[in-house]
């Protein structure tokens, strides 16, 4: 099993470099723009606050609660509102469309079969080789900020980037579950991709819609965005139960329902 | 003498929605056969006949639609985490990763199914290079990469499918000598194919499949008696149709200047009434795998 692992983390490491060094070096950038933004604070401030309130909407912020008085603020609306969100969607939803659907399209799926190992271990060698990218994705693209603060002299808190990389690994976690969950009813990696991809985008769009129409403000619940609330993690250091287990609970029951799929489904490449 | 692999009645329907309906296929339709231990089995169909299907439930890639497969006495299904550190499966459009290379691929199935001892052997004896990646490999290459995987753990036995495909002749006859030494060792082979000459030359018995249903199962030398064999006659006079029309002509064809006759089994009678004539050519070659087919399936 720990072959397993092992080969599928190493199958995937450039993608894995590629997007954690892509974040750090965003997360670079907004470092190295802070001191100025921040030296001109009040007038930004001012220009932030005219702005129309549907442009934080839009982004899932409130406005109220930004300020560049706060590194963890300018980096919450600049990066962690849109850009890392989409990084983490494509790393996991690619890593997991190639796990199986992936392998059953190249035609590789049967040499893992004809192993001695059962379809529920590969599975969760699959899984858990998924997990530990997330995890070096989260930690490369969040922790990069102890060294890179220290270069511009930056002031942080690093319990509030702790709490936002937990966020980003529960929303990463329930993507990539059910990214496991289409890799395993589809045989077609594209076809994985496109039904997840799909399905987060309509999620992302119900949430912008619930926040500009108040009869349709319950809908926020169906969707992932509005569960991932960076401003709380980042300027609150919290994160709200009901969105850790809703993450938790997606991600139990797509995993769930992946692995039986795989286990009882006709494999011809 | 030991049944390795029984199957019996075997089923497998393919539909859109996964549920048998009227307009579900029927890959394999009811079969049943057995294989003795330290046999050669042929499976020999045309393409689209249920071999590559019938492989796959034995590997339990896909799960029959009814029926049941014992290889070793377990079941194919229940029990193919253990049967598979006893088989040797190679597919038979070898397909593995790109990026790895020959020595990759053969570290990580060390690494499921424990050290090989022939690992190297083999590598020695195809003259393999294990140091490429798997896409700078040449077609007949990366089949010795799939035969490598396949026979490197000594399996009990092996399983495949269309296994010299792409290979040059050369190849050919070094699979068929390692088929020979693995049966010595009383190894079980199965194998599937739709070249007859190579069926007869490796295979004790061959199961003949058609549309999913087993219309065949004989050994090769009752394969042999059923050959068929195509004869162009061309002559330099006239010539009577009627003189052969005998046993064992099959069909008789008429060309401008001569026939063409189709001939199951013996051709001495043939050669004899030849005799008699003033010949312009002649012409004997052996039937195609179709004719063969034909010759079972005339009558199912």
């Amino acid at each position: 099993m720990l072959s397993l692992i092992w080969r599928t983390i190493k199958d995937r490491k450039i993608s894995l470099i590629a997007y954690s060094l892509g974040s750090a070096v965003f997360l670079w950038m907004y470092v190295a723009m802070f001191p100025m933004f921040a030296e001109k604070q009040a007038e930004f401030d001012k220009l932030f606050k005219a702005y129309p309130k549907e442009v934080f909407q839009a982004i899932g912020m409130d406005p109220a609660q930004f300020t560049l008085s706060r590194f963890e603020s300018f980096v919450a609306v600049e990066h962690f509102s849109l850009v890392w969100p989409i990084l983490v969607i494509i790393l996991v939803i690619a890593f997991g469309g190639a796990m199986i659907a992936g392998e059953i399209e190249k035609g590789t799926i049967e040499t893992i079969l004809a192993q001695p190992i059962s379809r529920l271990k590969i599975y969760f060698s699959k899984y858990m080789a998924g997990i530990i990218n997330i995890v070096v994705f989260i930690i490369v693209s969040v922790f990069t900020v102890v060294p890179l603060a220290a270069l511009h002299d930056v002031k942080y808190d690093l319990k509030n980037f702790a709490v936002m990389a937990v966020l980003g690994f529960l929303f990463a976690l329930a993507i990539f579950s059910l990214s496991m969950l289409a890799t395993s009813i589809f045989s077609e990696k594209g076809k994985a991709n496109f039904s997840v991809g799909g399905l987060i985008l309509l999620m992302y769009v119900i949430n912008v819609i619930s926040d500009f129409k108040e009869s349709l403000k319950d809908i926020r619940y169906a969707s992932f965005f509005h569960y991932y609330d960076f401003t709380k993690a980042m300027l609150d250091a919290k994160i709200d139960n009901l969105s850790i287990w809703v993450f938790l609970g997606v991600s139990v029951v797509a995993t769930v329902l992946g692995a039986i799929w795989f286990m009882r489904r006709d494999i011809a490449v | 003498m030991t049944n390795i692999i029984e199957v019996t009645d075997l089923k497998k329907y393919f539909s859109s929605l996964g549920v048998r309906n009227r307009e579900s296929i029927k890959a394999v339709d009811g079969i049943s056969f057995e294989v003795k231990k330290g046999e050669v089995f042929g499976f020999l169909g045309p393409n689209g006949a249920g071999k590559t299907t019938t492989i796959r439930c034995m590997m339990d890639f896909i799960r029959p639609s009814a029926g049941g497969i014992k290889i070793f006495g377990e079941d194919a299904y229940h029990d193919s985490v253990s049967l598979k550190q006893r088989i040797g499966y190679l597919p038979g459009n070898v397909q593995l990763y790109d990026k790895w290379t020959g020595q990759e691929h053969i570290n990580f199935v060390e690494s499921l199914m424990g050290k090989s001892k022939y690992a190297k052997d083999m590598i020695k004896r195809f003259s393999f290079d294990p140091r490429k990646k798997f896409k700078q490999y040449s077609s007949g290459n990366k089949q010795k990469l799939g035969l490598i995987l396949a026979l490197m753990n000594d399996p009990e036995l092996i399983v495949m499918d269309e296994p010299t495909i792409g290979l040059d002749p050369l190849l050919q006859n070094e699979i068929y000598e390692i088929f020979d030494e693995l049966q010595n060792k009383g190894h079980t082979i199965f194998v599937s194919s739709h070249n007859l000459p190579e069926v007869e030359r490796i295979c004790d018995r061959v199961g003949i499949i058609r549309e999913g249903k087993l219309v065949a199962i004989e050994s090769v030398g009752k394969l042999g008696e059923k050959r068929l064999r195509r004869i162009v006659v061309r002559f330099e006079d006239r010539y009577e149709k009627d003189d052969f029309k005998f046993d064992g002509v099959e069909r008789i064809e008429e060309l401008s200047d001569g026939l063409i006759l189709t001939v199951r089994g013996d051709i001495n009678p043939i050669v004899n009434k030849l005799a008699g004539y003033k010949l312009h050519d002649l012409e004997v070659s052996h039937a195609t795998l179709e004719d063969v087919f034909l010759e079972f399936y005339k009558g199912q």
